[in-house]
């Protein structure tokens, strides 16, 4: 029985580990070939769209500025652009310092969102916005964002090139890399998981999931679908699902690139990521339970992958672990052998050679000390997802067996030292 | 199309799928009638080892009592035997031989009766003897115990093909007469029935090459063998260049707690079995767990009741005698209840031979042959094992009523009564533990059985006794003139399941087989298939992840490198 649990959460732990390998592959062919992609059409001529920039804003007076600061340095003609700061429901200066921009700036435009139509979440926020607004385009920016100059212009382009394209992400950068550990570690995680999920699917599939900032959809397939999902956790993720399903792609272009702030402290961390975690469940369970209505069945590859990564690897881990732990004091009668000890360590090995291979695409990243982050990520920082996900999946399993409603956890933000934005570009 | 081609090959296989033996082919027109002589009207062991012998020239023989001979018998037939065991009426048989063109043989009493035919011998009286000799071969004195002949005198155009002697008496024993033969005796004991295999030769007029064939059969060997007794054995074996033959029992049952282990819990036996099955070796399904009752394998039978000394009619575990005639109201209700004990056994029999078949499948050896264990099993258990098995190997039980009456034969042959198997014959016994001129016992056997020009010589060895007696064996078995040891992988045997067929010609073994099934129908292969395989699989896992890590590492070097020449580019620029 035990050696039929551990070879069970064996394969389901390797199953995830080759699909990781094989994404790996692609992301670094990607990062290759993208470059070719991006001077070929920044560089031609080409009729930009009109786009309107969504920021969905509830209490971020510590960080709104600075966005709306960089919305104003993007390079992009100004008579095609608007930008909406949906000032959802505040109770900070966040729509006085909106409307302050608004008043300067005829493209600025700031929605003030109030009871019963308001403090419904990112979806709702981002459905009052589409509302208002005209842009052939709609590109979302969360409130702490700083996007690059020319990151626009790169989303904007990869939807004009590319018709198949239903959207088109960009890349996100942690701005606070440096403050502490955490940040550190969740800086080498979103280039992680960048590289390999979003530019590896992008390479083999044409699939990658729409993250929550720096993308661009075109508003056609917005109006089609009805805006964001106002019930999801992970809005980004659904629409992502929707948008597949109408037959497009999502283009994953790492060209656009924008700066966004990570959480600080484990606690916020741990909010933010359980509502990750508990929306992608709720996007498996959605989409599985409809799984016959789905008219593109490509989406079966990310839907396996996302039951895989939250349910069957997390599943295999803990079974694993728990053999491991009970085998100290029990003899289980274990007969993976040589092999089972091989595969362990194998395991730890292409965890590091993938996240530094993550990490060599970007400029200052592949350093001494993120090298010795990386082996120590693995035993921690890694290991805490595993209780994170158990607790999602708590939540999620209780939610649905006493059909509770969701709660919308916005993340918390933190001021930033000037000095610090960039630094490590 | 696709249809007629199928039937095309499965025409051609059938018509060039010929077995491989010295049997006769090239007359098997031959076409025998037995009429037999005895206390009991149907058929006993006494006919069938005349079976045995007729076998090696042609299955297409039918036996009847005298009782129950018709001349309508006759028809097609080219060579009579008449049995005489016991005094008889032959009235209707004699008219019936009087225009009979074939070859006639006679034996024992009664001979008298068959006056136009036998008139060459006369005057019999009861005589001893306890040596025969072939006329062709005075040299080789085969000695006997004690046992009766007919002594009959012969006319002068008579020839005797072979004497017995007593004591300074000799008397014929196999007298010819033109196309008629005369054995002096209804009896065939194991002696006479080499000189038996000899005439008999000249009795089909199949003269056959002077070729003659032996085997080597290791005994016994079951997952709790030593393994490395068995290289050492396998690895003689094959220095030697000797094809030989593996007696298999998938399974080992412990006597005191009953516990049943399987090849897949002594991997390291395995191992060598597939070494030997790779180098010379062919697999023998020696049953399947090589006991019955809850005794432990290799000492117990698998296919007879010894404790009632009947075929096995009932679950181990059951006790009770098995029933008669006078438990019964009528002999309706009798048969109905025979006929239930033969199923019973049918279905047991069935069950142990096709779990034996698919577990050792499902290991990857393929059983070529079947034997036994002890040699001991009923005339429906024949029947029920030619189902599967094509080719059996060892010695015959010759009655239903008693496992101890069981023979061999001195060829290959193809008896009646194996259902269309053919009997690898195992003709000089094994070295046992303790018998230290075991050697010297099987080598003057082997010079009887080399006086029939294509006898066998044929052992069998248990690996547990070590490399010493083997070679010691190997040695003086190879001392034997031109003896033609037989390869199963040439013979052209057939192996079938409802699930596996496996076939041997020319050397190779192929297997065709209803993969997923074959698997699962055995829980023990199916078992070891699942671990085997995933072991191969968590090794190829770990050799695509090391892969893996290599080409990541690679790839960061060149993709590091890359981007500090973008930033040299870009301070250049």
């Amino acid at each position: 029985m035990a050696n039929i649990l551990l070879y069970t959460s064996l394969f389901l732990i390797w199953i995830m580990l080759f699909y990781h390998m094989f994404l790996m592959q692609g992301g670094y062919l990607h990062s290759i070939h993208y470059r070719k992609t991006a001077d070929k059409w920044l560089n031609g001529a080409m009729n930009l769209p009109t786009v309107s920039i969504l920021i969905p804003a509830h209490n971020e007076e510590v960080v709104i500025e600075k966005t709306i600061e960089a919305m104003l340095s993007l390079q992009y003609p100004e008579n095609k652009l608007e930008v909406i700061i949906i000032n959802d429901n505040s109770s900070d200066r966040t729509g006085e310092i909106a409307d302050h921009y608004a008043r300067k700036h005829s493209f600025i435009h700031v929605v003030h969102t109030r009871p019963p139509h308001a403090g419904k979440g990112k979806s709702g926020a981002l459905n009052q916005g589409l509302k208002v607004s005209s842009g052939e385009v709609i590109v979302v920016y969360d409130a702490d964002n700083t996007p690059e100059p020319e990151a626009l212009k790169s989303l904007a382009l990869g939807l004009k090139n590319d018709p198949k394209a239903g959207a088109v992400v960009g890349k996100f950068r942690v701005i606070n890399a440096e403050t502490n550990l955490l940040t550190r570690l969740i800086n080498i995680e979103t280039l992680t998981f960048q590289w390999l999920a979003q530019a590896g699917r992008w390479f083999w599939f044409k699939m990658s999931t729409i993250p929550g900032t720096n993308f661009a959809i075109r508003r056609s397939i917005l109006e089609e679908l009805g805006g964001w999902d106002e019930k999801a956790l992970s809005e980004d993720t659904e629409l992502s699902f929707r948008v597949y399903n109408l037959g497009y792609h999502i283009r994953f272009f790492p060209a656009a690139i924008t700066w966004e702030q990570e959480p600080e402290t484990i606690r916020v961390w741990w909010k933010q990521r359980t509502r990750w975690a508990r929306g992608n469940e709720y996007v498996i369970l959605k989409y599985i339970l409809s799984f016959h209505k789905l008219e593109r069945k490509k989406i079966v590859i990310d839907l396996v992958y996302f039951l895989f990564t939250y349910l069957l690897f997390f599943g295999g881990v803990i079974v694993s672990h728990t053999l491991f732990v009970t085998n100290l004091f029990f003899d289980l009668n274990l007969s993976g052998g040589l092999v089972s000890y091989l595969l362990l360590v194998l395991g730890f090995l292409l965890f590091v050679t993938e996240v530094t291979l993550a990490l060599s695409f970007e400029k200052k990243q592949l350093t001494i000390k993120n090298f010795f982050i990386i082996l120590f990520m693995y035993f921690t920082y890694s290991q805490l997802w595993i209780i994170l996900v158990v607790y999602a999946t708590y939540l999620e399993t209780k939610r649905v067996l006493f059909n509770q409603e969701v709660t919308w956890y916005k993340t918390q933000r933190f001021k930033q030292d000037t000095s610090e934005k960039r630094s490590a570009s | 199309m696709i249809r007629s081609f199928m039937c095309i090959s499965f025409l051609l296989f059938t018509f060039l799928y010929h077995p491989y033996t010295t049997l006769a082919s090239e007359n098997s027109v031959a076409k025998a009638l037995v009429v037999y002589s005895s206390n009991n009207s149907s058929i006993d062991e006494h006919q069938r080892k005349l079976d045995l012998l007729i076998g090696h020239f042609t299955s297409d023989t039918e036996f009847v009592s005298t009782n129950e001979f018709e001349p309508k018998h006759l028809e097609g037939v080219t060579h009579v035997f008449y049995q005489g065991i016991q005094k008889d009426n032959l009235d209707n048989l004699s008219k019936a031989l009087s225009s009979f063109e074939g070859t006639i043989v006679a034996f024992g009493n009664n001979f008298e009766q068959l006056e136009s035919t036998y008139s060459f011998v006369h005057s019999p009286h009861r005589e001893n003897y306890n040596e025969l000799i072939l006329a062709n071969k005075p040299e080789s004195v085969i000695e006997t115990s004690i046992q009766e002949v007919l002594s009959v005198k012969i006319t002068s155009e008579s020839r005797v093909l072979a004497w017995a002697k007593g004591g300074h008496q000799t008397h014929p024993m196999i007298i010819k007469n033109g196309q008629s033969y005369y054995i002096a005796t209804g009896i065939i004991n194991s002696q006479l029935k080499i000189l038996l295999a000899e005439v008999f030769h000249d009795v089909f007029a199949q003269p056959h090459t002077n070729e003659k064939q032996g085997y080597i059969r290791l005994e016994d060997v079951h997952p709790l063998v030593d393994p490395v007794k068995l290289k050492q054995v396998a690895r003689e074996l094959k220095d030697r260049g000797i094809p030989y033959m593996v007696a298999v029992i998938p399974v080992y049952t412990k006597e005191k707690s009953g516990k049943q282990v399987h090849m897949s819990d002594y991997p390291e036996v395995l191992e060598v079995l597939k070494y030997m099955q790779k180098n010379g070796g062919s697999i023998v399904l020696h049953g399947y767990t090589h006991q019955y009752r809850s005794t432990e394998t290799g000492e117990g039978f698998e296919f007879w009741d010894v404790e009632n000394n009947t075929p096995i009619y009932k679950p181990a575990n059951e006790s009770g005698a098995i029933k008669s005639r006078k438990d019964f109201h009528n002999n309706q209700a009798y048969r109905e209840y025979l006929d239930g004990l033969k199923d019973f056994e049918t279905s047991y029999i069935s069950n142990k031979i096709t779990k034996g078949i698919h577990e050792l499948h499902g290991f990857g050896l393929h059983p070529l042959a079947f034997e036994a264990p002890h040699y001991t099993m009923s005339q429906n258990g024949y029947q029920t094992l030619s189902n599967y098995f094509s080719m059996y190997v060892g010695q015959l039980q010759l009655s239903d009523d008693n496992w101890e009456v069981m023979e061999g034969s001195p060829y290959i042959t193809r008896p009646s009564f194996l259902g269309g198997m053919t009997l690898l014959p195992e003709t000089l016994g094994y070295i046992a533990p303790d018998d230290e001129s075991a050697v010297s016992k099987i080598m003057k056997d082997a010079e009887q059985y080399l006086t029939v020009r294509d006898g066998m010589v044929s052992v069998f060895y248990h690996p547990y006794l070590g490399i010493e007696r083997f070679t010691e064996l190997l040695d003086q078995l190879e001392t034997l003139p031109d003896i033609q040891w037989i390869d199963l992988k040439k013979q052209g045997t057939k192996v079938e399941t409802s699930d596996i067929t496996i076939e041997a010609n020319n050397g190779t073994i192929h297997v065709d087989k209803n993969q997923l099934s074959a698997i699962i129908s055995s829980k023990m292969s199916f078992n070891y298939f699942v671990r085997t395989t995933v072991d191969k699989v968590t090794w190829g896992m770990v050799g695509v992840g090391s892969l893996a890590v290599l080409f990541f590492s690679s790839y960061t070097v060149l993709s590091y490198r890359r981007l500090l020449k973008d930033e040299g580019d870009e301070k250049i620029g």
